[in-house]
C-alpha cells in the first residue's frame, strides 16, 4: 500500500513545473535539475520499499495483562536484510504506533495499550509503515505476527465477606485495607453480644455485669481457618463475580488461606501457578475460545 | 550526545539559504540583497538568540506585497532576475516565520527554485559542483526533516545521526547515474518558445558597435573564455567578428553601406570547425577567416553581412554552438561597386599626411607593406595609452606606444591617405590550442583588431601590431597543466551538457539503435565473446563471490566465528553438531574425557560473555581462538 503525502504532491508538482520550464527554455541545466528530481523520486521509492521489506515484527506482552488496565506492549522489529538498516519504522497497533528511528538488526519500541474485555487478545498481523526517506510517500505492508495473550479480567474491589455470611470484621488501617480475621487464640479485639454456640470460656463476665446482656470477648485468629470460595455459589452477576475473584487473586497477600473453587477445581491463591491458572480460567470463563482484539 | 533533530533541521535551513544566496548574490540587485541579509540576520537572532513574536499574517502580507511588486516590475526582457529576487525575499520571510514541518519543506523548495533560477542566469561549469553539493545537502536535510515530521521532539544520538546520514548518502550517489541517463533521454523540443528567458544574467561584454580608441584594451585584460573553436590545429587563427569603416578621429563606427558586392570568391585551404560561444550579450558571431558558410543556430536567425561577418537577430545570452566552413588565407577576392566608404578620413594633422606620403611604395601592395613594417617598429603596450584630442597623432609622433587599436587605426589612416580603400576588423587572434580535446581556447585577452586593405580586387589582411603582443600572449599561453585540464573539462561540459539539444538527442538515439541492430549479428558476437571474455568474466565473478564471502565473514560476530571454528575442528574428530543443539549438550556427547574437559572450559568461557551480554573484544576473540586451535 502506498499513500502520497502532501509534501510528495508538492514535490511532484515542482518536478512537473520545472520539467515544463526545462522543455520550453531548452535550458540543459534545468534539465539536469529535473533529471535529478526525477531520479531522486525513483531511487527514494526503491529505498522506501526496500526499507520496509524483510522485517519481522515480534510483540512481547508483560507477564500479566488485565482488562481496562493500561500496559506496555514491547514491539520488536527484526531486520532480515543483509545490507540495509531500518530507518523510521512505524508499527501501528490499536490506533497507536511505535516509531523505531533507526536500527541495524533489531529495534524495539513500547506502546501503551488498553484492552477493554477479558479473554484472548490476539494480534494476528501488524503493519510495517515508513515514510522513509523523504516523507513523500507513506508505504505500508502487513506482516504476520500471531501473538496471543490471555487478558485477565479487570480486578474490582468488593467485600465478598460481608455479602456472604462469614463473620469477619473489616478494619481500616492507614496503609490500606487489612482484614483481621477473628478466631479464638489471638489478641483481644473487642466485645460483642454473646452468640449462642460460643464456648462459655469466652464470656467476659466483668463486662456482662455492667450491662444487662451477656458479652463475649472477640479475639483475633492466629492462624485463620481455610476459606474456600465457591465461585458458582456467589450471588452476584457473572462479570462482577469474575472481577471480584480477580481482585482476590491480585491482592492475594491479604487473603491468606483462601481458596477458590470453580468447576470442581480448587485453586490456592497463594500458589503462583494456581493463581495463574485461576486467572486464566476466569479470563476465559464462559467464552469459547473467542478471540478479541 | 543526544541531538535534537529539530535544531539540526533549523540549522540546515539557514545553511542552505546562505549557500543559495551566495550563489545568486552576483545576479541580484543590491536592494534585494540587503533586504535578504536583514531578514536572514533577524531570523537568526530570533531563532537562536531571543525568541521574538512576529505575526504570521504580517509576514504573509509583506510576502504578497513583494509578489505584487514583482508583477509590476516584470517585462518580457527581464523576467528571471526580478523573479529570483522575489523568491529570495520570500525565502528570507519564510525563515522569519515560526517554522513547522511545512515551512521547512517550503524553505528547501525555495532553495531549489532559486537554484533553478540560477541556471537561467548563469551557465558556468561550476554549476555541476553546486548541483552535486546541493543534491547531497538537500538529501540529508530532507531525511532529517522526515524524522522531525514523524516525531517533533525526537532526539537522536550524534553517532546514530552520523550513521543515518552516511548510509542514506547512497541515495544521491545512486541517483547520479540515473540523473545522467534521464538528462540524455528526457524529451526535448526543437523549438523551445521560452528561449528568450535564457541568460538574462550579466554576460561578458565584448566588442561593441562603436569602439573608442583604447576600448579594446579593457577587454584585453580579461582572462575569461569567450569561445572554444574545435577543429584541426592550423596554427594561429583570426576570428572575424565585426568591421568598422568610419573613423571620426577618436572613435570607430560602422556606417551601413548600400554598395553591393558584384562578385566574391574564397580560396585557400578548406577548414571545418565548430564554435562554442559563451554568452556575450551582443549579436556578433565569430568565424575563422575567411568564412564560407556557417550552420543554423537553434533559437536564432542569422544574417550574413556584406563585410563577411555574421550577426544574429538578438543578443546572445546563452551558450550557443555553430559550425562553419572557412578557407584559410590572408585574402579573398571581391568586386566592389564603390570604394568611397573605405576612403573616408577625419581631419588630420599635417604630419600624418606627410608620413603617409613618405611611406608610399611602387604599388599599392608595397605601400601597404611599408606601412605595416613602419608601424611594427613601435612599442606594444596596454598601459599609458594615448587619449588626447588627437590620439593618432599622439600615438604616431609622441608616445610611440599603444595597443592593437592604435596600430590598426594608424594603418587604415595611412592606407586611406595613400588612396587605398581599407577597414578595421575586430575579433580574436589566438594560437592557444588544447591538444587533448582538439580545440582553440579563445579568451577575452585574445581580442584583437587588424586591418583589411582592398588591393587589386582583393581584401588583404594586414596586422601591423608588433609581435611583442604575441610575446606577451605567448607567455600566457604556457597555461599551466591544471588550467588546461580544467578548460578541457569545461569544453566537454559545454559540448555535452550545455549545448545538448533535440538534434543531438536524435543523433544519440540513432547511434544506440544502430549499435543494437549490430547486435543482431548475434552468432558472431557470441562467438567472439566466448573466446575472449569468458575466462575474464569467470574470474571476475569468482573474485566478486570471494569478496562477498569475506565481507559476510567479517560481518559475523566473534562468537559465531568461534563456534564455526570449533564445529569444524570437532567434525574432524567425528562429532557433528546438530542444528539447535546446545553447545554443552554437544560437548557432553564427546567421549574422550580430556578433550571434553578442555571443551567445557572453552564453552564456559564463551558463555560467560554470551549470557552476560558482554561484548567480545578482539583480544578476547584471539585468546579464545587459540584455545580452540590447541584442542
Amino acid at each position: 500500500m502506498i499513500k502520497i503525502t502532501k509534501a510528495g504532491w508538492l514535490y511532484i508538482l515542482i518536478t512537473i513545473l520545472l520539467g515544463i520550464a526545462a522543455v520550453n527554455t531548452g535550458n540543459n541545466l534545468l534539465f539536469l535539475i529535473v533529471s535529478a528530481l526525477l531520479s531522486f523520486m525513483g531511487i527514494s521509492g526503491y529505498f522506501g520499499k526496500r526499507n520496509i521489506s524483510k522485517i519481522d515484527i515480534w510483540v512481547e506482552f508483560p507477564e500479566e495483562v488485565f482488562a481496562k488496565k493500561e500496559f506496555y506492549l514491547t514491539v520488536k522489529a527484526i531486520n532480515k536484510k543483509a545490507f540495509m538498516s531500518m530507518f523510521l519504522i512505524k508499527v501501528p497497533i490499536n490506533n497507536k504506533s511505535v516509531l523505531i528511528p533507526y536500527a541495524e538488526k533489531e529495534g524495539e519500541g513500547k506502546l501503551k495499550i488498553l484492552v477493554d474485555k477479558r479473554g484472548i487478545f490476539s494480534i494476528k498481523e501488524a503493519k510495517v509503515c515508513s515514510v522513509f526517506p523523504f516523507n513523500f510517500f507513506e508505504r505500508c505492508f502487513t506482516v504476520k505476527v500471531d501473538a496471543k495473550k490471555v487478558v485477565f479480567p479487570e480486578p474490582k474491589e468488593c467485600n465478598l465477606f460481608q455479602i456472604s455470611d462469614y463473620k469477619f470484621k473489616a478494619k481500616q488501617k492507614s496503609e490500606g485495607q487489612v482484614i483481621e480475621k477473628q478466631g479464638y487464640e489471638g489478641d483481644f479485639l473487642g466485645l460483642r453480644e454473646y452468640n449462642f454456640g460460643t464456648p462459655v470460656k469466652y464470656i467476659d463476665w466483668k463486662a456482662s455485669t455492667k450491662s444487662e446482656n451477656l458479652k463475649e470477648k472477640v479475639l483475633s485468629a492466629i492462624q485463620s481457618t481455610p476459606t474456600i470460595i465457591e465461585f458458582e455459589k456467589i450471588n452476584m452477576d457473572l462479570e462482577s463475580k469474575i472481577s471480584c475473584i480477580t481482585y482476590l487473586a491480585v491482592n492475594h497477600k491479604k487473603f491468606e488461606n483462601t481458596f477458590v473453587k470453580i468447576e470442581n477445581t480448587i485453586y490456592n491463591l497463594q500458589d503462583k501457578s494456581d493463581r495463574h491458572k485461576l486467572l486464566t480460567k476466569l479470563a476465559l470463563y464462559g467464552m469459547k475460545d473467542e478471540a478479541i482484539g | 550526545m543526544k541531538l535534537s533533530v529539530e535544531n539540526i533541521v533549523k540549522i540546515n535551513a539557514y545553511v542552505g539559504s546562505l549557500f543559495i544566496f551566495l550563489l545568486i548574490f552576483k545576479e541580484v540587485s543590491l536592494a534585494y540583497s540587503f533586504i535578504f541579509i536583514a531578514l536572514y540576520a533577524l531570523s537568526a537572532y530570533k531563532d537562536f538568540k531571543k525568541p521574538l513574536n512576529i505575526n504570521r499574517t504580517f509576514i504573509n502580507i509583506i510576502g504578497i506585497l513583494f509578489v505584487i511588486l514583482l508583477v509590476l516590475r516584470i517585462n518580457p526582457d527581464n523576467i528571471v532576475q526580478p523573479s529570483v529576487e522575489t523568491l529570495l525575499v520570500l525565502l528570507g520571510l519564510k525563515l522569519l516565520e515560526e517554522k513547522t514541518f511545512r515551512d521547512y519543506m517550503q524553505i528547501y523548495l525555495l532553495i531549489i527554485l532559486l537554484f533553478a533560477g540560477y541556471t537561467i542566469l548563469s551557465t558556468s561549469m561550476i554549476f555541476l559542483l553546486y548541483l552535486l553539493v546541493l543534491i547531497f545537502f538537500i538529501n540529508a536535510s530532507v531525511i532529517l526533516l522526515t524524522y522531525y515530521q514523524q516525531n517533533k521532539e525526537i532526539e537522536v544520538d550524534l553517532n546514530i545521526i552520523k550513521r543515518i546520514l552516511i548510509k542514506t548518502a547512497i541515495i544521491p550517489l545512486l541517483s547520479i547515474p540515473f540523473t545522467i541517463f534521464l538528462f540524455f533521454t528526457l524529451p526535448r523540443s526543437n523549438y523551445p518558445f521560452l528561449n528568450f528567458l535564457q541568460g538574462q544574467g550579466k554576460a561578458t561584454t565584448g566588442f561593441s558597435q562603436d569602439v573608442k580608441l583604447g576600448d579594446v584594451s579593457n577587454i584585453q585584460e580579461d582572462n575569461s573564455v569567450v569561445m572554444r573553436v574545435s577543429g584541426e590545429n592550423i596554427g594561429e587563427i583570426y576570428l572575424r567578428g565585426l568591421t568598422w569603416n568610419y573613423f571620426d578621429g577618436k572613435q570607430w563606427m560602422f556606417k551601413e553601406s548600400f554598395s553591393a558586392v558584384k562578385a566574391r570568391r574564397l580560396f585557400g585551404k578548406k577548414h571545418e570547425y565548430t564554435v562554442y560561444l559563451e554568452p556575450h550579450s551582443d549579436v556578433y558571431l565569430f568565424t575563422v577567416e575567411y568564412p564560407y558558410t556557417i550552420s543554423q543556430i537553434s533559437g536564432y536567425f542569422i544574417t550574413p553581412k556584406i563585410d563577411k561577418t555574421y550577426v544574429v537577430d538578438k543578443p546572445i545570452f546563452n551558450k550557443i554552438k555553430y559550425s562553419g566552413i572557412s578557407f584559410i588565407n590572408d585574402r579573398y577576392y571581391e568586386e566592389l561597386k564603390t570604394k568611397n566608404e573605405y576612403l573616408q578620413l577625419p581631419k588630420l594633422n599635417e604630419s600624418i599626411v606627410k608620413l603617409a606620403k613618405d611611406l608610399n611604395g611602387n604599388n599599392e601592395e608595397e605601400t601597404a607593406k611599408n606601412i605595416e613594417k613602419f608601424l611594427k617598429s613601435y612599442t606594444y603596450s596596454l598601459q599609458n595609452l594615448s587619449v588626447s584630442q588627437d590620439p593618432i597623432y599622439n600615438f604616431l609622433f609622441v608616445k610611440k606606444q599603444g595597443n592593437c587599436e592604435y596600430f590598426a587605426t594608424s594603418m587604415v589612416i595611412l592606407l586611406r591617405l595613400n588612396g587605398i580603400p581599407s577597414r578595421l576588423v575586430g575579433g580574436y587572434k589566438t594560437a592557444t590550442y588544447n591538444q587533448t580535446a582538439n580545440y582553440y581556447i579563445v579568451k577575452q585577452k585574445d581580442a584583437h583588431v587588424w586591418v583589411e586593405a582592398y588591393i587589386n580586387k582583393h581584401w588583404i589582411r594586414f596586422d601591423p601590431t608588433p609581435a611583442v603582443r604575441n610575446a606577451i600572449i605567448e607567455r600566457e599561453k604556457k597555461l599551466n597543466k591544471l588550467k588546461l585540464w580544467l578548460d578541457t573539462i569545461n569544453y566537454y561540459y559545454t559540448t555535452f551538457i550545455v549545448n545538448y539539444d533535440f538534434s543531438k538527442q536524435v543523433e544519440l538515439f540513432n547511434k544506440v539503435k544502430k549499435s543494437f541492430s549490430d547486435i543482431k549479428d548475434f552468432k558472431k558476437i557470441e562467438f567472439e565473446f566466448n573466446k575472449n571474455y569468458l575466462i575474464f568474466t569467470v574470474i571476475l565473478l569468482l573474485v566478486g563471490y570471494l569478496t562477498f564471502l569475506f565481507i559476510k565473514y567479517l560481518k559475523q560476530p566473534y562468537e559465531k566465528r568461534l563456534l564455526n571454528i570449533l564445529n569444524k575442528r570437532l567434525k574432524k574428530y567425528g562429532y557433528e553438531r546438530n542444528e539447535n543443539e546446545g553447545l554443552e549438550e554437544f560437548i557432553s556427547r564427546v567421549e574422550n574425557t580430556e578433550l571434553k574437559q578442555k571443551l567445557l572450559t572453552f564453552a564456559r568461557e564463551l558463555e560467560s560473555y554470551v549470557y552476560k551480554d558482554k561484548k567480545l573484544s578482539k583480544a578476547d576473540y584471539e585468546r579464545l581462538k587459540r584455545m580452540v586451535e590447541k584442542l
